[in-house]
Parts: structure tokens; C-alpha cells; sequence
């Protein structure tokens, strides 16, 4: 899936990946390839993407928003 | 002809003008560039932002208290100029935008519409009491460089009125950043969500060509909206998520208020020292002309003399 992470700086992060673990408001979830089209706000914390390969990149993120569309691409709004 | 000493006077008042507004240029070109920067960085935010809006004000299972259409009484305009003058022609452009959407806007004829007003900025804040314009609140020191929670006063204000229903509808309206040569005034309907309103603002804000371009393209897949999970609950989320996502279309645009601002008091700066300058040497080459010609004068004088005693 495509992963597009923006913040007020700028677009923090953009490109192929496999997977996404989040902090939630619900707790930790990790968003995979196709998930369905998903809503849910982040609390602080550090998001994993789990690039092609076997490498992690990690984001801190303060507060925001996550959205995954019907289109396979996941969009973050941090802060 | 004027005397020496007069265009001498002339001569330095203009150039201290010059020295003034040399400095204010200076000092608007770096304001000019650290909110240009920040507008832009913050572009594809608003834009996602946008995105986010219109998708969600198209998807059926999201009709909540900032999608509703109930019938549209009052409208408040937001006019957004600057606190300080010296930029030319900026907020005589946002005025008149302001009054030619009052004049064109769909709801005039209707009788028992009204409209009210709230001013951003000191200079939008006097034409109103000019105007004797119905103003309902006034904010100020929103120049410069403005972080995120210190628009919370306007946009909570905003919000909170239309849920109150103390209005129906929110436009605003003010400048938007095409390039530091080139600022247009835009009306925008911020509130009620209506996607094809969010489209529109949209494609006033993405430039021709270049970076963002391709925002532009309409929008495929979600012409039906898409059904989202919401977590933890549908009115949780969207209870956080609205007032966040107007909250920053509404940064967006004092963002680029700002840019805006800052760019045309440089461009007014700048011709103003140019025209300063030019002024000064005119004036130079006058008390010039004129000091010789008075001591030519002198010299005429005394040679005359000369010739008579002999």
C-alpha cells in the first residue's frame, strides 16, 4: 500500500509499504495491504512502517488522524 | 525657482523616506520569505485536510451537525485583511472582494436573510464601523508568524456559532498566495460542508502547474462516498475530527493571509525606496543646476562690476 504521512512541516513520509502499527485512541493497531477504508485518531507515540524487506522506519507522532481509503492508500495527518 | 535651501530641505526629507522604507522592505522580505515557507510547507496538509472533507462530507453514513443543509437565515462573512497598512493595494483587494460578494452573493434578494460579519484584522475591523456593517466579533494580531492554537478563538468561534445555529452559513473571504508577485482575493464557503464547494476551493488553491498539480485531477473512486469504519465510534472520531479538520482549512488560509501580506508590503516597499531614490537624485541634480546658476550669477555680477569701474 502506499503510505503518505503529512505533517505541518511538510509530507514526513511517502511511499510503498507493507504494514503500519499505530497507536490508537483504542489501542495498537497495525494497518496491512488492503485494509478496509478505515477512520481512527492517533495518540502519542512512535509509528512502525514496515517497508519492503525487512526494514522498519519510525515516526513520532504527537496527535493526528489516520485514514485508509478504498484505494489502498493510507494517509496520516500528525502532529 | 525655488530657493537653495528649500530644495535642499526637499531633497533630505525624501531621502529619509527612502532610509525608512528601505528598512521596511528588508524587513518584509524576511517576513515575506518565513511565511512563504510556512504556507507552503503546510500545503499538502491543508490539501489532505480538504481531501478528507470532501470525502467525508460525501459519505452518507457522516451526516452530523456540520453537513446539514437546514435552510440558510444568515450568513457570516470572515474577512481577513491585515493589522497594519503600507502594503498597497492588499486590503482595498480583500474590501473589494468583500463587497462584491455581498452585491453577487445568491441570497441577497431574500428577504429575511441577513448577514453578519467578523473582522480578522485591524484594517478589516475599521472598515466595517466604516461600513456600518453589522459585526459580530473582531480578532486581531493573527500577522506574522501564527502557530496552530492561537487561531483557536476564531475557529472554535466559528464552529461553535454555526451549531448554535447563530448562523447557517460561513464564508470567508481573503487572500490567497499565487506567487510573492501575485495575490488574488478569494471568497470561499467554508461552512456547511458541501463537497462541491470543498472541490471548488480546492482548485482555486492548487497552482497551474508544478508541485500539487495533480490535486487538481476531479476525483475518482469515492463519487459515492466510501463506507468507513470509524474508531472508536463513528460520533466519537468525527466529534474530534471535524473541528479539527476546520480548524486547519481555517490556519490554511490566515497562513496564506499572511504570506500574502508580507509579500505585497515587500513589493510596496520596494517601489516605494525605488521611487524614493529616483526622487532623491532628481531633486540633487535640481539644487545642483540651481547652486551654479547662482554662482554664475554672482560670477556675472562681479565681472560686470569690474568692467564698469575700469
Amino acid at each position: 500500500m502506499k503510505i503518505k504521512i503529512f505533517s505541518l512541516k511538510g509530507i514526513e513520509f511517502e511511499g510503498e509499504a507493507k504494514s503500519f502499527n499505530v497507536k490508537t485512541k483504542v489501542g495498537e493497531i497495525t494497518v496491512m495491504d488492503n485494509h478496509r477504508p478505515l477512520i481512527t485518531s492517533l495518540v502519542k507515540g512512535v509509528a512502525k512502517i514496515g517497508l519492503a524487506g525487512e526494514e522498519i522506519k519510525e515516526i513520532e507522532i504527537n496527535s493526528g488522524f489516520l485514514e485508509m481509503d478504498d484505494n489502498n492508500n493510507l494517509s496520516v495527518l500528525a502532529e | 525657482m525655488e530657493s537653495l535651501q528649500s530644495l535642499n530641505r526637499r531633497r533630505k526629507a525624501v531621502s529619509n523616506i527612502g532610509a525608512i522604507t528601505k528598512a521596511m522592505e528588508v524587513v518584509a522580505a524576511i517576513k515575506m520569505r518565513k511565511s512563504e515557507e510556512v504556507a507552503l510547507d503546510s500545503r499538502p496538509y491543508a490539501f489532505k485536510v480538504l481531501n478528507l472533507l470532501e470525502k467525508l462530507s460525501r459519505a452518507d453514513s457522516v451526516k452530523n451537525v456540520f453537513t446539514s443543509s437546514h435552510e440558510i437565515k444568515k450568513t457570516l462573512v470572515v474577512l481577513i485583511t491585515s493589522d497594519r497598512g503600507l502594503i498597497g493595494s492588499f486590503n482595498t483587494q480583500a474590501m473589494r472582494a468583500f463587497e462584491n460578494f455581498i452585491r453577487n452573493d445568491y441570497k441577497k434578494s431574500e428577504d429575511d436573510h441577513e448577514y453578519l460579519a467578523v473582522a480578522v484584522g485591524k484594517k478589516a475591523d475599521a472598515y466595517m464601523i466604516k461600513r456600518n456593517f453589522r459585526l459580530v466579533k473582531n480578532f486581531y494580531g493573527f500577522g506574522d508568524l501564527i502557530r496552530v492554537n492561537e487561531i483557536d478563538p476564531l475557529s472554535v468561534f466559528l464552529t461553535d456559532g454555526f451549531m448554535r445555529g447563530d448562523w447557517d452559513r460561513v464564508v470567508t473571504i481573503s487572500m490567497h498566495f499565487r506567487s510573492a508577485l501575485k495575490q488574488e482575493a478569494l471568497s470561499r464557503e467554508i461552512l456547511p460542508l458541501d463537497f462541491s464547494k470543498i472541490r471548488e476551493t480546492v482548485s482555486e488553491m492548487v497552482p497551474e502547474r508544478g508541485k500539487f498539480s495533480e490535486e487538481k485531477k476531479s476525483p475518482n473512486g469515492f463519487e459515492n462516498g466510501i463506507e468507513y469504519i470509524f474508531e472508536p465510534s463513528p460520533k466519537e472520531l468525527l466529534e474530534e475530527l471535524m473541528p479539527h479538520l476546520l480548524r486547519m482549512e481555517i490556519y490554511q488560509l490566515i497562513l496564506e493571509a499572511n504570506a500574502s501580506e508580507h509579500s505585497a508590503r515587500y513589493v510596496a516597499m520596494k517601489s516605494a525606496s525605488d521611487n524614493a531614490s529616483e526622487l532623491t537624485e532628481k531633486l540633487l541634480v535640481q539644487y545642483n543646476k540651481a547652486r551654479q546658476a547662482s554662482i554664475t550669477g554672482e560670477i556675472i555680477e562681479m565681472s560686470a562690476t569690474q568692467s564698469a569701474l575700469k
